[in-house]
């Protein structure tokens, strides 16, 4: 059941206001409350959504002039700071996705986006984001307590510490900085990169992508990696880990230690088993024909 | 009648959080309209359902005595052909807005399916056949989980199928390259898992791609139903 539907939606104090040449003004303006659900769907190329600590919704930007931007609907009204929003713009007669829009709410607001092709830039959010993109770019910075990203060929980075996070691409390249609690991101063929921060659960995957680790885990954290083709690298630094890798066809280099991998079952692939330090935390990687590397 | 309630309208209307404006709407078109009142039936009846169901399902503590016996009742499988060759050409058999939901059922089976593929690469061996080769063991329930994962496919492709003017061209060519590269590296482990099929590690990374195919063709279905 989407949450959506679960919020009762009230009337915006929506405008839009006098056509400007081939672009229509929006203007959008309503008391909401601090956990506000904001839902977006539809025909715009560009998102800006910032999360700041006022008890309002703005949404400003421009649309082209025969698009129409629906905006949240029923329930009362009377000033009453309203929990949910929702906003559905309909694609222009000519099909092509160029509103442009900048979207400001409570920091603690959950906002749900969706578009064909768009770039979409958040920053400061709290609450949850659920964005869902085909191509263009999302890029998150904050701390999110729940980031759900999807998209296909559009890519996607974030730095900050979301407790959750899930992003799936099929080719969109991943890149992630920060820390989270638990992390998963799958790929088709995009490249995955995990920088800096420390993380307790993680699982990356892809079918042809590189993968790239080089953050910490926390104790006792877990982290697996699975690709069918792409190279894994792990980079280690100073971390104290359990490695367990292998691969079925394909080779692994050991920067880290002087243990060298043995041949895998019936003579292909390679596996290796290390413990560096006291070995707090778990790696498991596993991939098909592309190489594993160590490094520090 | 032509005009028919929209799935989001059916579902704010389920959920009763239209405005009143819009429920009377609603309502008086459903009065007219003999199909979308089905599939408001439809949906009421899958929404009841839903939350029937425990938050949680374990397995029943019988269960691995059910699998073994039916492991040692099965010595010989056989591998079920290809997926291309599996394509049903039926269609439309979910056209309402209700079935749609049925897909997060699918997709709940499929992820049982997948974990299935994974738990059980140490357990019990059987023996396949394929026609024209020598004779390898692989695990039967192996067999039967993806089984019911290339059902899981074939649903979801049918379902994709119906909805895949919904879908712009450029999407469908990212989306037939994306499931091309993934059925690619399906093939690859499964031959490899047939040659060696008690290797784990190829086993989990067999069940990553059939994720993958899943995940694909569930993101697809609901990008092109909403």
């Amino acid at each position: 059941m989407r949450p959506s539907l679960h919020l009762a939606l009230f009337l915006a104090a929506a405008s839009i206001a006098a056509p400007l040449g081939a672009q229509q003004k929006v203007d959008v303006r309503r008391a909401v409350t601090r956990d506000v659900y904001v839902r977006l769907n539809g025909a715009f190329s560009s998102l800006k959504v910032t999360g700041w600590q006022k008890d309002s919704l703005v949404m400003t930007g421009s649309l082209p002039r025969d698009s129409r931007l629906e905006p949240a609907m029923g329930g009362p009204s009377g000033g009453a700071p309203a929990p949910g929003m929702k906003f559905y713009i309909e694609a222009s007669t000519s099909g092509a996705a160029a509103g442009s829009l900048e979207l400001f709410v409570p920091a603690g607001a959950t906002v749900w986006a969706k578009s064909g092709s768009a770039t979409i830039d958040v920053t400061g959010i709290t609450g949850g984001l659920d964005l869902n993109i085909i191509g263009g770019t999302v890029t998150v910075n904050g701390n999110p307590r729940e980031l759900n990203i999807e998209s296909m060929d559009g890519n996607v980075s974030v730095a900050g510490a979301p407790t959750w996070m899930r992003v799936k691409t099929a080719s969109g390249d991943v890149t992630v900085r920060g820390m989270c609690t638990d992390l998963a991101i799958t790929t088709v063929s995009g490249t995955v990169t995990v920088r800096d921060g420390e993380f307790e659960r993680a699982r990356l995957e892809s079918v042809t992508g590189n993968i790239t680790f080089g953050a910490g885990m926390t104790r006792a954290g877990t982290l697996l990696i699975d690709s069918h083709s792409g190279t894994i690298e792990l980079q280690i630094g100073k971390q104290s880990l359990d490695i367990d890798a292998t691969t079925i066809t394909g080779s692994i280099t050991n920067s880290v230690s002087t243990r060298r991998p043995t041949p895998g079952r019936e003579g292909r692939g390679e596996e290796l088993t290390l413990s560096l330090g006291t070995g707090d935390a778990r790696a498991t990687l596993r991939s098909f024909k592309g190489n594993i590397r160590l490094i520090r | 009648m032509t005009n028919h309630l929209t799935w989001e309208i059916l579902n704010d209307y389920v959920d009763e959080v239209l405005t009143p404006a819009e429920r009377a709407a609603a309502e008086a078109h459903v009065r007219e309209c003999e199909t979308c009142a089905a599939a408001l039936t439809e949906l009421r009846a899958t929404v009841a359902e839903a939350r029937a169901l425990p938050a949680t399902v374990m397995p029943p503590d019988e269960l691995w005595n059910d699998v073994r016996a039916t492991i040692e009742s099965r010595k010989v499988a056989h591998l079920p052909a290809g997926m291309a060759s599996a394509r049903s050409h039926a269609r439309g058999w979910w056209m309402t807005p209700g079935k749609l939901a049925a897909a997060a059922v699918v997709l709940v089976a499929a992820t049982a399916s997948l974990t299935a593929i994974a738990m059980n690469a140490r357990v019990s061996q059987t023996t396949v056949v394929v026609q024209g080769t020598p004779s390898v063991t692989v695990s039967a329930s192996w067999l039967a989980s993806e089984r019911a994962f290339q059902q899981n496919v074939l649903e979801l492709r049918e379902q994709l199928e119906v909805l895949h003017d919904h879908l712009s061209p450029a999407t469908l060519v990212k989306v037939e390259r994306a499931l091309a590269t993934i059925d690619l590296a399906i093939a690859e482990g499964r031959e490899a898992l047939l040659r060696d099929p008690a290797n784990a590690a190829l086993s989990e990374l067999l069940a990553s791609n059939y994720r993958q195919k899943i995940e694909l063709l569930r993101r697809m279905t609901q990008l092109a139903s909403s």
